[in-house]
């Protein structure tokens, strides 16, 4: 069993408001879980360790707010990067799941390479494709120190990923899909009868 | 930026014998919701770009297996062979009792159900999907499938065709006519629903340049398989006396579908699609309104295609006061027409434009859309090409650009949202509904905000609404006095994320004036049947019934040819009924 990225995307911007995400941030959780997935990168895996953690985690109010404590939503930051709120060199501190970060870096690198780096993870992303060099753990770190610069010392290989040849999500994401559908599941009105017989409009005999 | 007004008012012309400028039709004018709900199918539904590029690139069919057994359970596979690709049409076909038969979305068990196979199947495979496909939504399908979907048998038709058939007899017209299909179904899942093949995997591929062009050619390949059912059980029941159907009854015999809120949303979540659809359809009208000149023929021509929409007006039953009553109308409108088109010179300059402004004074919506429909018949050649822009590449216009000035997205957003100005939204009236998910079915609903508790699951589908919060918003921080219409819209949305999917819809709709519907979509007028039928128009259904304001059923490819018949004849001919005992004009073989 496996998934398309366009179900595992829709999933996952439900999952984002059923965690109390406004529509637009929402939308851009399910941006950044289908960019790392079309790219074979645990996007799935990082917005499910995001998300239960947000549920009861210390979190900042937003990204231009600096508190002694709490940590900063990835999607809420990268979504103010790839909005251009800031500068290209920055730092942050505490942004939980920094691999969610990484789609919204990727939506300023044009012409300039950029690279990102949390823990030992360095990205480099550039218009033609990306480079890291990690390993899965430290990739799905919980919460790091960020830093974003177009200084580049020396890029290395890009990847580059097809355009027809999608990769699928695999069914070892089957524990993720099902935590994000428990979160999913907070955006579905409970049904009562009215709202069965009213809801769909059917009064009526549709058997014909 | 190019100005909206210029981009929606003006294209340039595409030949000598056309005027040089063409006139759109404003977004203000087609986008309202009633204009939307009087929508007919035309030369630009995808039924029929699909069924003329099937025949023009000579594409062959051939059913593949039939192992079916004299109950009507077992499976079945229909092939469709392609230059360059061919796809399998997987049928499984079920022993479903009585009781279980409903066409709602949330049923859990069909007559048959289906998928559509990348190449040409495997037994394997053919293994593989029997232990999914027939479960729908709780089974799943692979990136080597396209489209899942169901049908159910029609209640009112199929046993009586199979039973006239099992007599040595053929069903009367009159009966099929009405109804038009055997069967119907109640969903059909593409774009990797359920597990099947992400869009990005198809799209490139040039049979499926457009819109829905793998579900629909597996609407096609499904009518195939119910009268191949329907004549398999006539033969089961009566092995000796059993006769196949008449060809011109057979193709009278479309597929049925059941259709309600779940579609509803799509047309308010792909505003760039929409737009796509829309532009093309108000371009072929303009390009047919900027023809200089016809002549006699091309008139008789016309009459000829109002005659048979008059036709398919006066066969099209429903029960539904709304829709009986645009249907009156209707068939008045084309009386009218028909009377006022035999008046005109047929040397007059632009003729079509001429038919149209008469039309927009004189008709009710429902006889002006089918105007338009009738104008774009005769001109293929002018036209057809747009189809291949009926499509849109969404994610293109995901990113926000948060560089803008707040001052500039203020003055977007007064351009694209101005129609809100004449709804009130502190009324309860133009609140009154509310666009959520069911818990039960996970299919989109819509409620009474002020009856239900269900404001909290509200969906984003009330763009008009949000973009007037989102004005009040801009308008606060700008009287603020320490930030200006110099900020950017990106400083906007990091203090208000709640804006931030209709800051990135004003964005995208800007430079497409057909993007939008400019009506209240949470209104207590509001009519959810507008937006399906609109949708339903541009896939190329006929017939359409409301079942209530929020369901309908509608007819698809009755009239249309068979794999069978592709190659003989005109598929764009038959998609009106035939006039009487026309089958030299009607049928045009080719």
């Amino acid at each position: 069993m496996s998934w398309s990225l366009g179900e595992i995307g829709a999933l996952s911007t439900k999952a984002a408001r059923g965690c109390g995400m406004d529509w637009g941030l929402a939308d851009e959780a399910g941006y950044a879980v289908k960019w790392l997935q079309r790219r074979q990168l645990p996007g799935i895996a990082a917005l499910c360790r995001y998300l239960s953690w947000r549920q009861t985690g210390d979190i900042t109010v937003w990204p231009d707010l600096t508190g002694d404590t709490g940590h900063y939503c990835p999607i809420a930051t990268g979504a103010s990067f790839g909005d251009g709120v800031f500068d290209d060199e920055v730092e942050f501190s505490r942004i939980r799941t920094p691999l969610l970060l990484i789609p919204f870096v990727a939506l300023c690198a044009g012409k300039t390479p950029i690279t990102i780096s949390f823990e030992n993870v360095v990205f480099n992303l550039s218009r033609d494709g990306f480079a890291y060099s990690s390993n899965d753990t430290a990739m799905l770190i919980a919460a790091s120190h960020c830093r974003i610069s177009t200084k580049i010392d020396q890029v290395p290989q890009l990847r580059r990923i097809s355009d027809t040849d999608l990769p699928r999500v695999p069914e070892t994401a089957s524990a993720c899909v099902t935590v994000l559908n428990s979160f999913a599941k907070n955006t579905y009105a409970p049904a009562t009868e009215a709202s069965r017989l009213r809801g769909a409009g059917s009064g009526l005999s549709d058997n014909d | 930026m190019t100005k909206k007004s210029e981009m929606k008012n003006v294209a340039s012309g595409t030949s000598t014998a056309t005027s040089s400028v063409l006139c759109l039709r404003p977004a203000e004018q087609v986008m309202t919701l009633a204009r939307i709900g009087s929508f007919h199918q035309s030369r630009l539904s995808f039924m029929r770009v699909l069924l003329r590029r099937l025949k023009a690139e000579n594409w062959q069919f051939r059913r593949s297996r039939w192992s079916i057994d004299q109950h009507g359970v077992g499976v079945a596979t229909y092939e469709a062979i392609g230059p360059e690709r061919s796809y399998t049409l997987v049928a499984f076909a079920h022993d479903l009792p009585a009781e279980k038969r409903s066409d709602r979305v949330i049923a859990e068990a069909w007559d048959a159900t289906f998928t559509l196979h990348d190449g040409i199947i495997s037994d394997s495979d053919i293994q593989r999907l029997e232990r999914n496909v027939p479960l729908q939504e709780a089974g799943r399908i692979s990136d080597g499938e396209f489209v899942l979907s169901r049908a159910n048998r029609s209640v009112r038709l199929f046993d009586y065709v199979r039973d006239c058939l099992a007599a040595g007899t053929q069903p009367d017209p009159s009966k099929v006519e009405p109804i038009g299909y055997l069967m119907r179904t109640t969903a059909v899942y593409g774009s990797g629903k359920f597990g099947a093949a992400d869009r990005d995997i198809w799209a490139n591929r040039p049979e499926f340049s457009g819109s829905f062009q793998p579900e629909l050619l597996a609407v096609w390949l499904i009518r195939s398989f119910t009268i191949d059912i329907v004549e398999h059980m006539a033969a089961a029941k009566s092995p000796e006396n059993a006769v196949r159907l008449n060809p011109e009854i057979r193709r009278r015999i479309g597929v049925g579908n059941s259709t309600g809120l779940g579609m509803a949303p799509f047309l308010i979540n792909h505003p760039a699609l929409i737009h796509a659809w829309i532009n093309a359809r108000e371009m072929a009208l303009a390009r047919v309104r900027a023809i200089r000149t016809s002549d006699q023929a091309g008139l008789e021509r016309f009459l000829t295609m109002v005659a048979k929409a008059a036709k398919n007006a006066n066969e099209w039953t429903t029960d539904s006061p709304y829709q009986r009553a645009k249907t009156a109308g209707l068939c008045d409108d084309l009386v009218r027409l028909d009377g006022f088109v035999r008046t005109l010179d047929a040397n007059i300059s632009q003729p079509w434009d001429h038919i149209y402004r008469w039309g927009e004074a004189n008709l009710s919506l429902e006889g002006q859309e089918q105007l338009v429909s009738l104008l774009l018949e005769d001109h293929g050649p002018l036209i057809d090409d747009l189809a291949a822009s009926m499509a849109a590449d969404e994610a293109a216009h995901f990113r926000i650009d948060g560089s803008m000035r707040l001052g500039e997205l203020r003055r977007m957003m007064g351009t694209v949202y101005g129609w809100t100005n004449r709804i009130d939204f502190a009324r309860n009236d133009a609140l009154a509904r509310v666009w959520y998910v069911s818990e039960e079915k996970l299919e989109p609903r819509l409620g009474e905000r002020f009856e239900e508790p269900i404001e909290p699951y509200e969906q984003p589908l009330a763009p008009g609404r949000d973009a007037v919060l989102a004005l009040q918003a801009i308008d606060q921080w700008l009287g603020q006095g320490i930030t200006s219409s110099d900020d950017t819209v990106a400083m906007f949305l990091l203090k208000h994320p709640e804006h931030r999917h209709i800051v990135r819809r004003t964005q995208t709709v800007f430079a497409m004036p057909y993007a939008e519907i400019q009506d209240n979509t949470i209104s207590a007028e509001m009519q959810p049947i507008d937006l399906l039928r609109c949708k339903l128009s541009f896939f190329g259904a006929s017939k359409f019934d409301p079942r209530s304001d929020r369901w309908l059923r509608i007819t698809m490819y009755q009239g249309a040819p068979f794999p069978d018949e592709l190659d003989q004849l005109d598929p764009d001919i038959l998609f009106y009924p035939p006039l009487i005992n026309s089958n030299t004009t009607d049928h045009n073989t080719v």
